[in-house]
């Protein structure tokens, strides 16, 4: 086993992460940026190294090796998928916690994973991919796909580089706006047409492939409620699948995640139909954000399970005697405007309370006082609830979102409250355009009581919390940040 | 002393009487009088007729955050220069800090409704600034790369022109 660990990441994965290892009884190290050095990953870690972007991947290996670090995870994000960082932890002596680079790599691109599926039995949805078409031959080929289409970035994930084209008039400057999201997201511009299918799920199965090679799969998710294509909502079981069919694409995915020599975690994503075909989208070969709904599931740690794989060693539970166990479902917190086209915001976190109920967890990178910036993905907190089945689930994650006291950021708290009370979630009718048919017209909570106006009335004759040349939402840095921070008294 | 606050275009008069007492009236609607209490904690207990209630609330300069009955609310205290809009409407621009990646439009073209007229990325993700609705570029002053902050105008839009409307 490892006896240092380099965490290169932020937020509420690199806690996440860090909180294992200090299980585990390993020694963590997280990187920071200059405006993370106070922020709580930095703070839940035994060191820290400062770099000057969570991206660059010499000073990220440069931090592992001065800290002495045996080995680095990547959560989600960032270096997680990139098969050259991977590579180059390898070469400078250090374990990459994660798949084989050559998996990365191959799964990374969206073209040539659709044609190792095929390879391996796998459907996949109809469409145009080939290195390097232009702008004509994408065009001749959406012209023969029909409309609408989806016009996909090849390196693609998280919904950037991905846009919807309805007709062949917005197909220009979809292909420019996404080709730019590529190149800024992922640094490759390439694209391929995928054809539209209505309105189906989105299933995505847990693999794992453990050191000896065996891989074996850790049941579905199911990740239909999504905003701008990005999940919102997640929940393991889903009601769409059948013992018959967890078996089918179990077996699918386990089968594609050997065909490519995998190990370690992953997530082999697919589209089921209306009428309950699936197909295969994309294969994530990294820990995903949703992980612990299957976690809480199936009873197991899937960020210890990777470390001990990583290692070479056994893993602390059985994969043949699993024993998949009530309903859970998560609720991503993002600093957002749902009433507004889901635009990011900005701002200090001027009060935080997280939900305390049995069956609820909270994975969560903030902190009262921190400022969230333009700088890094909106992602706040997640909220994970378990119960016995999924109506009791379903009100126990309601009531933790009612308990989540999040002042100072715009957020999505009860816009979640209210997806998650609609009669089309209560009954399972779920599809990925939930949010554009049934939330789409939602302005925010009803009028406020009385009592909010009185106590906003008495909050704003007491002094502030937050020094005006702050209130811009500029950048302020962390030291001067915390100087600035006084807690609110009584009158 | 009495504040008028307003939320979600819902206008309150709310008068901080002695020790505790809040006294509340919505415009055109209910009136009620609270007792209100804030603890060290944060935490705000806010005695009613009919019972006792726990919250937060926090100043924000002139702005309170609110979180009750398992809702958060954003409170702004009303100026006297209320009634104005905040922007001319025809100015277009960027709703958060960010950079300008894209400029699709120079001045005097002609938009239609819900074209793209130029794309700003902000945390991450590429915001398209589209046209409410049909008209000509009267000035274009994003560049781009440039470093926007939000409400700064970048696009300028003539009123409608004649030959697109209803196009």
């Amino acid at each position: 086993m490892f006896s240092k660990v380099l965490v290169a990441n932020r937020g509420e994965i690199a806690l996440r992460i860090l909180r294992c290892l200090r299980e585990m009884g390993l020694k963590s190290v997280a990187i920071a940026s200059d405006t993370d050095r106070l922020a709580p990953h930095v703070l839940a870690a035994d060191e820290v190294r400062l770099v000057p972007s969570y991206l660059d991947h010499e000073a990220v290996i440069k931090a592992a090796l001065a800290s002495g670090a045996e080995a680095i995870h990547p959560g989600y994000g960032f270096l997680s998928e990139n098969a050259a960082f991977a590579l180059t932890c390898e070469r400078a002596g250090l374990t990459f916690i994660g798949p084989p680079a050559d998996a990365i790599r191959l799964m990374g691109s969206k073209i040539e994973s659709r044609e190792a599926a095929r390879k391996a039995g796998l459907p996949v949805i109809p469409g145009f991919e080939r290195v390097g078409a232009n702008e004509s031959a994408l065009l001749k080929e959406a012209r023969k796909l029909g409309w609408p289409l989806l016009l996909k970035a090849s390196a693609g994930g998280g919904g950037k580089g991905m846009r919807l084209v309805r007709s062949e008039a917005e197909f220009a400057g979809a292909l420019a706006v996404a080709r730019g999201e590529a190149e800024a997201a992922f640094g490759d511009g390439s694209l391929y047409l995928e054809r539209w299918l209505e309105r189906p799920r989105h299933i995505e199965v847990q693999v794992f492939g453990d050191a000896r090679g065996k891989v074996f799969h850790l049941g579905e998710r199911e990740c239909s409620v999504q905003r701008r294509h990005q999940k919102i909502l997640e929940e393991c079981p889903s009601v769409a699948i059948s013992d018959a069919l967890r078996k089918k694409m179990g077996d699918a995915a386990v089968q594609l995640a050997q065909s490519v020599g995998y190990r370690n975690a992953g997530t082999v994503e697919f589209l089921l139909s209306a009428q309950g075909e699936f197909y295969f989208l994309e294969m994530n070969t990294r820990l995903q954000v949703e992980h612990a709904v299957t976690e809480m599931v199936y009873g197991v740690d899937l960020v210890k399970a990777q470390i001990l794989t990583a290692a070479g060693e056994a893993l602390a539970f059985d994969p043949l005697s699993l024993s998949p166990r009530g309903h859970a479902i998560e609720a991503r917190i993002y600093a957002e405007d749902p009433a507004n086209g889901f635009l990011p915001q900005i701002g200090r976190v001027l009060r935080l309370r997280h939900p305390e109920q049995p069956g609820v967890r909270v994975d969560s990178g903030l902190r009262e006082g921190m400022e969230i910036s333009v700088h890094y993905d909106p992602l706040l907190a997640k909220v994970i609830a378990w119960a016995e089945d999924r109506d009791s689930a379903t009100v126990r994650l309601r009531e933790a979102l009612a308990e989540f006291v999040l002042l100072g950021v715009g957020n999505n708290i009860d816009f979640l409250q209210d997806a998650l009370a609609l009669p089309e979630w209560t009954s399972g009718n779920l599809h990925n355009a939930f949010v554009e048919e049934h939330l789409a017209e939602w302005k925010g909570s009803a009028e406020p009581p009385l009592e909010a106006a009185a106590m906003a009335g008495v909050a704003l004759s007491s002094a502030s919390v937050r020094v005006e040349n702050a209130a811009s939402g500029g950048d302020v840095s962390p030291w001067t940040a915390l100087g600035d921070w006084t807690p609110l008294r009584g009158n | 002393m009495e504040i008028r606050i307003t939320s979600n275009a819902v206008d309150f008069r709310v008068l901080k009487e002695e020790s505790d007492g809040v006294s509340v009236s919505q415009n055109e609607g209910d009136t009620g009088r609270f007792r209100v209490r804030s603890l060290p904690d944060g935490t705000y207990i806010i005695e009613g007729a009919t019972g006792s209630v726990a919250g937060y609330a926090v100043r924000d300069g002139g702005r309170a955050w609110v979180h009750i009955h398992g809702r958060t609310y954003k409170f702004d205290v009303v100026r006297a220069t209320r009634g104005r809009p905040a922007a001319a409407p025809e100015d277009l621009s960027s709703p958060m800090p960010g950079q300008v990646q894209r400029v699709f439009v120079v001045e005097g073209d002609a938009v239609d409704a819900g074209q793209t007229l130029l794309v700003v990325e902000a945390m991450k993700m590429q915001l398209e600034i589209k046209a409410p609705r049909a008209g000509t570029v009267r000035r274009v002053s994003a560049r781009q790369g440039q470093q926007v902050e939000a409400g700064v105008p970048l696009v300028e839009l003539d009123e409608i022109v004649a030959g697109k409307a209803g196009s």
